[in-house]
């Protein structure tokens, strides 16, 4: 009974390489420069109403944390091993400045930030980014990660190679861009510039245009759905050359220019919307 | 820009001796811009024939003597034939003229074929994905494979699209809008390669 037990008590899994806890911290300034590096786990950036920024992680056994810089500028990250394996995941979880200016950087990692207004700049490999808050500017970038928005920023830039983009809130100047992942957008108020593009990721766009804006929404090979507030005012030109053109919005009124296909107009049409897919159809419909 | 400053810039660019940032605006300008594109297309496809053309023509060797003889014979031309050389003269400018204009608008129309708008679009973009990907193959070795995995997976994805864009403005070559998606299909061409660069430098 008790070499059962025994070999009941070695058959329970003991994580191998064990984490260790580590707090920095530093004063710094309201708009202090922030860069943070975590190739594999997680990094988490909440923003707080301090002069300071603090830093508790859990880091792999044979990694290190580094932190360093001044109060105006610094940087920190988690260093591996000298092993010839994959990196060990860590975790790293940042209290900064609201209006810090935020760099992270990873490869397989999530990272996550939320409450920031200063500057954003995400970028990872294949962790997913999540980003909560209003930003003046955010730049998200991954290869194979999906990147989830919420939240306003004055200009938004948000790149995927591989994984879906979804972006709820506001934004004035857009670029968002995959190759096969899906793009679905709602736009909570009217966008003055804005240029959605995949290759074979399907787009979906719900909210409106400036009054003198301009969208773009392109698409190799898939479909494009552009839902509007029934009160757009728009000249809507749509190229789509394989696939069907659905128009479901009521007041939409059509007219064939020279060199396009299909033109929509919409109230005075003094907003300028240009829809383009090869190989998909587009359907427009008004918001509900 | 405006036509006009486009064109003055189309034979610096096609000479490729404007600088980046006129180029650039160039390219803009002439991807929304059908006249300036068949100027710039037809710029393009002269340069080198003309730059074929010898440096110098000399006439033959025995024209001198035969004129020189028909002056000699008609020293004294009456009015009578002075109005008939001025006659003969001007159909012989209409001829030539609008033999020349014929040939320019048969030039333009051939020139503004498929191949050479897709030659147009992709100007630059593939010298510079080149570049890159010679880069990418210097830091492969710092990338992860599952990371050079995934760059290979999306250039295919993207490399696909540039071919059926480019087919598809080779069957109709004036179109923007199939322009503009093989342009920017190599734009996201070379997004990726500097991404993947970039990974390779600072991870």
């Amino acid at each position: 009974m008790r070499h059962a037990l025994l070999l009941l008590l070695l058959a329970v899994p003991v994580p191998l390489a064990a984490q260790q806890s580590v707090e920095r911290g530093a004063a710094a300034a309201p708009t202090v420069s922030i860069r943070a590096y975590n190739l594999a786990g997680s990094i988490r950036v909440i923003g707080w109403d301090r002069d300071s920024v603090h830093v508790g992680a859990s880091v792999a056994r044979g990694s290190r944390l580094y932190f360093g810089g001044s109060r105006t500028a610094l940087k920190l990250g988690v260093e591996a091993g000298a092993s010839s394996g994959a990196t060990p995941p860590s975790e790293l979880i940042l209290h900064v400045p609201k209006g810090a200016r935020v760099w992270l950087k990873s490869a397989t990692a999530g990272a996550d930030v939320e409450g920031i207004d200063g500057e954003v700049d995400v970028s990872t490999v294949s962790g997913n980014i999540q980003v909560r808050g209003d930003p003046s500017l955010l730049a998200a970038e991954s290869m194979e990660g999906s990147l989830d928005i919420g939240g306003s920023a004055s200009v938004l830039r948000l790149k995927s190679a591989g994984g879906s983009i979804n972006f709820k809130g506001f934004a004035g100047d857009l670029t968002v861009s995959t190759v096969s992942g899906n793009i679905q957008l709602n736009v909570s108020g009217p966008v003055a510039t804005g240029r959605v593009e995949s290759v074979t990721g399907r787009i979906a766009w719900a909210g409106a245009v400036g009054a003198v804006g301009s969208l773009d929404l392109q698409t190799h090979g898939a479909h494009i759905q552009l839902a509007l507030p029934r009160s757009q005012d728009a000249e809507i030109d749509v190229s789509a050359f394989s696939g069907k053109v659905i128009n479901g919005f009521p007041s939409a009124r059509r007219s064939a220019p020279p060199g396009k296909p299909v033109r929509y107009l919409l109230g005075d049409g003094s907003a300028h919307i240009a829809v383009r897919s090869l190989k998909g159809g587009v359907t427009i419909s008004a918001e509900q | 820009m405006t036509c006009e400053s486009a064109r003055n810039l189309i034979d610096s660019y096609v000479a490729g001796t404007l600088a980046a940032r006129d180029a650039l605006a160039l390219e803009e300008h002439v991807a929304v811009c059908a006249e300036c594109t068949i100027d710039l297309a037809a710029a393009g496809s002269l340069a080198g024939p003309v730059r074929a053309l010898p440096r110098r023509m000399d006439p033959p060797g025995d024209l001198w003597p035969a004129v020189r003889q028909r002056l000699v014979r008609k020293r004294t031309p009456g009015w009578g034939a002075l109005a008939a050389a001025a006659v003969l003269l001007i159909a012989l400018t209409s001829v030539v003229t609008a033999l020349l204009l014929d040939r320019r608008d048969a030039t333009t129309a051939s020139l503004a074929s498929g191949a050479a708008a897709v030659r147009m679009v992709e100007a630059g973009y593939v010298e510079q994905a080149l570049e890159l990907e010679a880069a990418l193959e210097q830091g492969r070795e710092r990338l992860a494979p599952e990371t050079i995995t995934i760059v290979e997976r999306n250039l295919d994805v993207i490399a696909k699209a540039i071919a059926e864009s480019r087919a598809a403005l080779e069957q109709d070559p004036a179109n923007q809008d199939l322009r503009i998606l093989l342009r920017t299909g190599h734009e996201q061409r070379v997004a990726l390669l500097e991404q993947a660069v970039r990974l390779s430098r600072e991870l």
